[in-house]
């Protein structure tokens, strides 16, 4: 697919607000208090072990996100690459370890922001170029995606001094972070959370940057309700619709942009990587477009190569490529 | 046409060449109508990088005040009117 070099059609995604708040949103407060009780009092083993219950729970009774999820891992299993990872068949069951994935990282999650790193080991790929913008005073754009738990790179900046600021439409994910600073007050995160008619929310993060903070962006979904430009890029074998924007103010600004994922390697142990996508490098405004198309794709092919190498850690349980 | 309709005409002219808006032509912009999220459908990226035009080409300085900018974005006159304002030479030459 090709990019909207000069968008003269300004086309706008249509969203239905709503589909996000399946899965996801709607069981994992509770059961994520819940976890956090009987991890609190019985230990990592025994709240392992109650995972897969839940992991049945969920894959009999949420209608909403079981058919995405299996379309997601036919795409997956299309790709030789991908069916070495996955563990189970085609078909219903074959989500199971798909949800199992989700309530476990709900749960180190969860052991993250109460206990901290003690119980976890958190390894690390490319935050050198984290460290490098800080010496210099510099900004960047980290771009994350619902692949893994992007939560555990929040702390990590505030453990390292770097200030991070994370946009997030609230509307979708304001339970989970209310929670989330119930356990840990002192977190050092900021939440750009901008209403999604203003103009200002560039000028905002432009702000941040020019302090020399983070920002960072998902860019695996398009906010509902949002007028934002999308880019159809190919996703696993299917046409997709992502932001163009967070590349758009990159190129526009002349920032870094990253992809930054933070992947589960095997029990209580996690890898943060931060992956350069380009050299930053400031664009003339007339090419920034077609710049900003060139850095999302090759955000989006380093997504895919995750998305393979981890195919249960995709967390986007709705149709995906069904917006596109 | 009196200065500020010369004006305004100018600034619809600088949108569209800085937002890259082929379809569109100055005289179909109305200068009270509103340019962003509705209207013409510019995102706030777009209001960005036409703050960086105007920067460039009049020297005025947008900053990241969510009510100010409402009313500056409003429209292709109120955008006449805050250059206007903080000194931007109106009559860039295109006249």
């Amino acid at each position: 697919m090709t990019a909207p070099t000069s968008r003269p059609s300004r086309a706008r995604a249509t969203r239905a607000s709503g589909r996000w708040d399946g899965f996801a949103e709607r069981g994992s407060l509770g059961a994520m208090r819940l976890m956090a009780r009987l991890y609190e009092r019985l230990g990592r083993r025994f709240s392992r072990a109650l995972l897969h219950p839940i992991a049945a729970y969920f894959l009999l009774r949420d209608h909403a996100s079981r058919g995405p999820s299996r379309r997601y891992l036919e795409r997956i299993r299309a790709h030789p690459e991908g069916r070495r990872r996955l563990r189970g068949g085609p078909g219903f069951f074959g989500s199971y370890w798909h949800y199992h994935e989700f309530a476990l990282q709900i749960l180190d999650r969860m052991v993250l922001w109460g206990h901290g790193l003690s119980d976890l080991r958190m390894d690390h790929q490319g935050s050198e170029h984290l460290f490098a913008l800080k010496r210099e005073g510099r900004g960047g754009i980290l771009i994350g995606a619902h692949l893994g738990s992007w939560d555990m790179p929040r702390q990590l900046a505030g453990g390292h001094g770097l200030t991070l600021n994370v946009v997030m439409y609230t509307a979708h994910a304001e339970r989970i972070n209310h929670f989330f600073q119930s356990l840990d007050p002192t977190s050092r995160m900021r939440v750009l959370s901008p209403a999604l008619d203003s103009v200002s929310t560039a000028f905002e993060i432009k702000a941040c940057l020019d302090r020399g903070e983070l920002v960072g962006i998902m860019g695996d979904r398009l906010p509902a309700g949002a007028g934002e430009t999308p880019i159809v890029i190919d996703f696993l074998g299917l046409p997709m619709a992502f932001p163009l924007s967070p590349f758009r103010l990159a190129c526009l600004l002349g920032v870094p942009a990253f992809l930054s994922l933070c992947l589960r390697k095997g029990d209580a142990h996690y890898e943060a990587i931060v992956r350069p996508l380009a050299e930053a490098r400031k664009v003339p405004r007339h090419e920034c477009d077609k710049a900003a198309a060139e850095l999302a794709r090759a955000w989006v092919r380093s997504l895919e190569q995750a998305c393979l190498d981890h195919p249960y850690q995709w967390f986007n349980f709705y149709d995906t490529w069904e917006r596109s | 046409m009196d200065g500020a309709g010369a004006f305004e005409t100018e600034i619809k002219r600088l949108i569209i060449d800085a937002l890259k808006l082929e379809d569109i032509q100055a005289a179909d912009i109305d200068s009270e109508a509103p340019l962003f999220i509705e209207g013409l459908g510019l995102d706030s990226i777009d209001a960005l990088e036409l703050a960086m035009a105007l920067e460039e080409r009049f020297g005025v300085q947008i900053e990241d005040d969510p009510d100010k900018n409402r009313e500056i974005f409003a429209s292709v006159r109120s955008l006449a009117d805050f250059v206007r304002t903080q000194g931007g030479a109106p009559g860039g030459g295109d006249e």
